[in-house]
């Protein structure tokens, strides 16, 4: 029984270091300077903890950081509006549908669950420069949220599914449309649901980095977290002070979200699973 | 798009139709099919246009020599699929790639699985551990690519501390580069995996877990008779979401390696990318592009049907 | 929102029998649509760029530019700056590539219609059908190389000055203690003296990974390949030559060897450029490969502990080399930009005005005939090299190279490092030029 206890121990560990080591660097060498970060990487430094590399990447005149992370935030929320007001009527129709259509469309709007974005990269330039809407923030985001579509609805149908029709009925005897009923009676109930789907495209939105490089572009002159960031670093990455800092920067408000938030965060993604 | 992949959810078959109803109810039907295609259109309209026309396109473009920005298009025949087969980096990349998802997938599913089954137990150091695992997800590839490549590059973190000497060629040597990649996709991904392992214990019912105890069995019976095959659905959804989420694989290597040495460690969809832009062949790379896509489509329906043969093999 | 149109004929076929009902789907459906159409608007009041006029001599001119070490942001900024004080209205943005490179970023955007006005960097001929031609004025044919770098009989970039690069920087410290008394002119010497430098304790020979493999090998073997026949490729384009059996296989060997002996250590590709110039400057390595621009670089270290010299990159028979040339910081013009005379006013007083080019010589140690500067003793090396040479030769782009060659040769020649050997390398260079021309 110590044995296995022992074993237990030493996994723990093992899991500890290597899922800290990368933030100790992370936080510690961000205070440092070039000479201790090369020399001592993980130790203290000779020179002591200093504020002014952080400091440098804030007011660096080639990525502003805050302004990175303003305008991703607003991403992450105007393709999570965006995908609420879209898929939630369109998953509700298809729930409660009978007629082979809605199964039709179904099938159309899962279509893209298991093509990957980046090979839709070139046709999706193709298509957006038709529209004129190629590396502006609108096309951006109509890609965004279309990419979040397949997995939202199939997620919210299920979910309707399990909501007795009864509901609806009541909601019509009272004079609702359909629309009024979904807000309404249905909307309020899937709260779960649209927890999952917020997560999962929060979190695909905030990561993402080819869509933002190609479909909106340098010319648009709008940098995210990840786009921003790698301008700064990608030609500097060897200037560690320029690194460490940039990479904290980019990672502490998310990190600390997290934290603050994993209990949503990590249950919305099981409440997906099981669903699943 | 995690979780979701494998959900049979689809929506029920229609209900038998009623006898035909009469002429006033017609009027509401009718009204009642107007709001529906209301309500379907904004999503069919966005996957149409930017999903279903895009494959169309990129089918078409790599029929032709595209460059991006000499319009129009010339129409080329099958010579991007026949160049395609012979050009060795397309070869390496995706040898590379399915290298990558190969053992990457084992390695995700089996640690992803082992630390479930470490931090199972509700106890407070497990919620910390928890959250622990799974903070990469929330990071993004290409930060975390960075943050390795500053640990394991030449003069990173681990060179300094190993000395001039001693110092191990993570991200210069073609196998160490490799394995390094493949390590680190491994580290940033597994947390899912975790998470979604842990939800499909929490379904194996205790009482089942309780019978088994009394019934003598220990810990690694109990696991491979009981936990293991009651978790088979959460395997084939773990399963599908790494092969997946590892065939496309891009971001991480972008900032990791940028590809090299040598061009070793470029992937399927870095070579597209590279096609693409920096050749301006976008042409070749939306070939690329199709192959990729239907490789995809394929493998996502061979897992799913396998599932359900095991299902049926089980039930039988 | 122009897919509406077409993707409401499919949605709306199941109702179409049921008459008047598919008037009021569409009108529903379009008011969604709008609503959407609305809020995007709405959401890109915040990227909206000013656009100007034709031909106005105002604006904002965005210059997508080589950003390097020495090439900064602030640098351009600060070149740029007097022409923005005399030009009232005038303002200019400094892009940096998004892409790996300038050449790949500004394909990218070509491809989404959204290219700069200007570029600054040395660029592909495959963009330049997409550059405006120059005028045929004495400023335009005055610029170096102007005459060479024609493709169609138009001249597509102008360039403020000229780089050599086939020259090799060395630690005197580190040649008199391995005992080496004069630097090697053949490629046997040059072998030799890496193998005494390396048994000094020394990296014999400094490279870095990323770009940087490839382009050095150029440095030293274009002008072997090309030397003795300009035209060579032109010759592999019409496959009456080949890489196998051309100077590059002499060059490739003579490579594979030194990494083979260890004059080149293998994890030197996990370095990156600057990696390899702190490493050079820092006295841990013996000889480096490099254009005349680490000129700056040298210049700019402080209390450096030894001396720098050069010397012109080592040929088969020790004879000169000719050097690998070309334009330096040059500036093409964007057949979509808005306002062509403003962007070749500026382009004309940056590749002109006595204080922008003395200005852009100095910061990477750049020739051009009729200017001058007061460089460093190593600047006045490099001239005399340069003023010695028997001619120069191209690098690996250009008219009648294929798009990409560089990057092609920079995997071949990191291939090496890895155990291919120099025959197979040499062969892969064959088959992809073969696969890619006329792409």
């Amino acid at each position: 029984m110590t044995g296995r206890r022992a074993g237990r121990l030493l996994a723990v560990l093992v899991l500890v270091l290597i899922m800290v080591g990368p933030l100790y660097l992370m936080v510690t060498n961000a205070f440092k300077s070039q000479h201790d970060i090369l020399t001592e990487p993980f130790g203290w430094p000779t020179s002591g903890f200093s504020l002014k590399y952080l400091h440098a990447a804030l007011t660096s005149p080639d990525f502003n950081v805050v302004r990175a992370y303003g305008v991703t935030v607003l991403f992450v929320v105007a393709v999570n509006v965006l995908n609420l007001l879209i898929v939630g009527p369109a998953s509700y129709a298809i729930a409660r549908g009978t007629r082979r259509y809605h199964r039709a469309v179904m099938l159309v709007l899962l279509a893209g669950l298991f093509i990957p974005g980046q090979t839709l990269v070139i046709p999706v330039i193709y298509v957006l420069k038709a529209l004129g809407l190629i590396g502006t923030i609108p096309g951006f985001l109509l890609f965004e949220t279309t990419l979040t579509v397949p997995t939202t609805v199939f997620l919210f149908v299920a979910f309707v599914q399990t909501v007795p029709r009864e509901l609806d009925e009541a909601a019509r005897i009272d004079g609702a449309s359909r629309y009024g009923t979904f807000w309404r009676v249905i909307f309020p109930l899937m709260r779960p649901v649209a927890a999952t789907a917020m997560v999962l495209n929060s979190a695909g939105v905030w990561t993402d980095f080819v869509n933002p490089q190609f479909i909106l572009g340098p010319q648009s002159g709008v940098y995210t977290v990840t786009t921003g960031v790698y301008a700064a670093i990608s030609r500097l990455s060897t200037n560690y002070t320029v690194v460490y800092p940039n990479i904290l920067l980019a990672t502490a408000p998310v990190i600390v979200f997290y934290v603050f938030m994993q209990r949503r965060i990590i249950g919305g993604l099981t409440a997906g699973a099981i669903k699943g | 798009m995690p979780a979701s992949s494998t959900a049979t959810a689809v929506p029920t078959a229609p209900r038998t139709v009623g006898p035909r109803p009469p002429l006033g109810r017609t009027r509401a039907r009718r009204r009642e099919t107007a709001a529906d295609i209301a309500m379907m259109a904004p999503p069919l309209i966005l996957v149409a246009g930017l999903i279903i026309v895009p494959i169309g396109i990129a089918v078409y473009l790599s029929f032709t020599d595209w460059n991006g920005f000499t319009s129009p298009p010339h129409t080329i025949g099958f010579r991007n699929y026949t160049r395609l087969i012979h050009d060795p980096a397309v070869k390496h990349a995706a040898f590379l790639t399915l290298l990558i998802t190969a053992i990457g997938t084992i390695a995700c599913n089996v640690l992803g699985l082992g630390v479930a089954l470490l931090l199972n137990r509700n106890t407070r150091i497990n919620a910390i551990l928890r959250v622990l695992v799974f903070y990469p997800y929330v990071v993004g590839a290409v930060i975390l690519g960075f943050l390795w490549s500053s640990i394991l590059g030449t003069n990173g973190a681990v060179d300094a501390a190993l000395g001039a000497h001693h110092s191990l060629p993570f991200l210069s040597d073609p196998k160490w580069a490799i394995a390094t990649v493949v390590c680190v996709i491994v580290w940033s991904s597994f947390g899912v995996n975790v998470v979604l392992y842990l939800a499909g214990l929490q379904t194996v019912p205790d009482n089942v877990l309780e019978a088994a105890k009394i019934d003598g069995a220990s810990p690694w019976q109990t696991f491979w008779r009981v936990k293991l095959p009651m978790l088979a659905p959460t395997v084939t959804v773990n399963v599908v979401l790494v092969v997946i989420g590892l065939l496309r694989v891009y971001e991480l290597i972008l900032a990791l390696t940028a590809g090299g040495p040598a061009g070793e460690t470029q992937s399927f969809v870095y070579n597209i990318l590279t096609s693409s832009f920096d050749n301006t062949q976008l042409g070749y790379g939306a070939a690329q592009s199709v192959v990729l896509m239907v490789f995809i489509v394929v493998v996502t329906i061979v897992i799913t049907a396998a599932r359900r043969r095991s299902e049926q093999a089980v039930a039988a | 929102m122009r897919r509406t149109g077409s993707t409401s004929t499919t949605v709306g076929a199941p109702s179409a029998r049921q008459g008047g009902v598919l008037h009021r789907t569409r009108t529903a459906k379009v008011s969604v649509a709008a609503g959407l159409a609305v809020s995007l608007v709405a959401l890109a009041g915040c990227s909206s760029s000013s656009a100007s006029g034709s031909g106005a001599m105002t604006g904002n001119i965005r210059i997508l530019a080589n950003i390097t070490p020495v090439l900064t942001k602030t640098y351009y900024k600060g070149l740029v700056a007097p022409f923005v004080k005399s030009h009232p209205g005038v303002t200019v943005t400094i892009e940096s590539p998004s892409g790996t490179n300038v050449q790949s970023t500004l394909q990218q955007e070509l491809v989404s219609g959204a290219a700069p006005d200007i570029v600054a960097s040395t660029l592909d001929p495959v963009v330049a059908p997409q550059m405006t031609d120059f005028p045929n004025a004495s400023w335009v044919t005055s610029t170096p190389l102007s005459d060479s770098n024609k493709v169609d009989g138009r001249i597509w970039q102008v360039a403020t000055g000229l780089q050599n690069q086939s020259l090799v920087y060395y630690n005197e410290t580190a040649f008199q203690k391995a005992g080496i008394t004069a630097p090697p002119t053949s490629l046997d010497e040059f072998t030799a003296d890496l193998g005494k430098l390396k048994a000094a304790g020394y990296v014999a020979l400094q490279t870095a990974g990323e770009w940087v493999t490839g382009a050095q090998f150029s440095m030293m073997a274009n002008p072997g390949l090309l030397g003795g026949d300009p035209t060579w490729y032109a010759e592999r384009n019409d496959k009456k030559v080949t890489f196998a059996h051309s100077p590059y296989a002499t060059y490739l060997k003579a490579y594979a060897g030194w990494v083979a002996s260890g004059a080149i250590p293998k994890n030197s590709l996990g370095e990156k450029y600057q990696d390899s110039i702190d490493n050079f400057l820092a006295g841990r390595s013996g000889m480096y490969i490099m254009g005349n621009w680490l000129d700056a670089s040298v210049d700019s270290a402080k209390n450096l502990p030894f001396k720098v010299g050069v010397f012109a990159t080592p040929t088969a028979d020790g004879s000169a080399p000719k050097q690998m040339s070309g334009q330096a910081q040059p500036y093409s013009i964007l057949k979509s930009s808005k306002h062509q005379a403003l962007d070749l006013a500026l382009v004309k007083y940056l590749v002109t005005d006595k204080a922008a080019v003395t200005t852009s010589l100095k910061s990477e140690g750049n020739f051009r005939a009729g200017y001058s500067y007061s460089g460093s003793d190593l600047d006045a090396a490099v001239g005399k090299i340069v003023d010695t040479a028997p001619g120069t030769v191209t690098g690996t782009a250009g008219p009648g190279v294929n798009a990409g060659f560089g990057n092609e040769l920079n995997t071949v020649v990191q291939s090496l490092y890895t155990g291919q050997s120099a025959d197979k390398a040499a062969a892969k260079l064959d088959s992809w030029w073969n696969a890619n021309a006329g792409q």
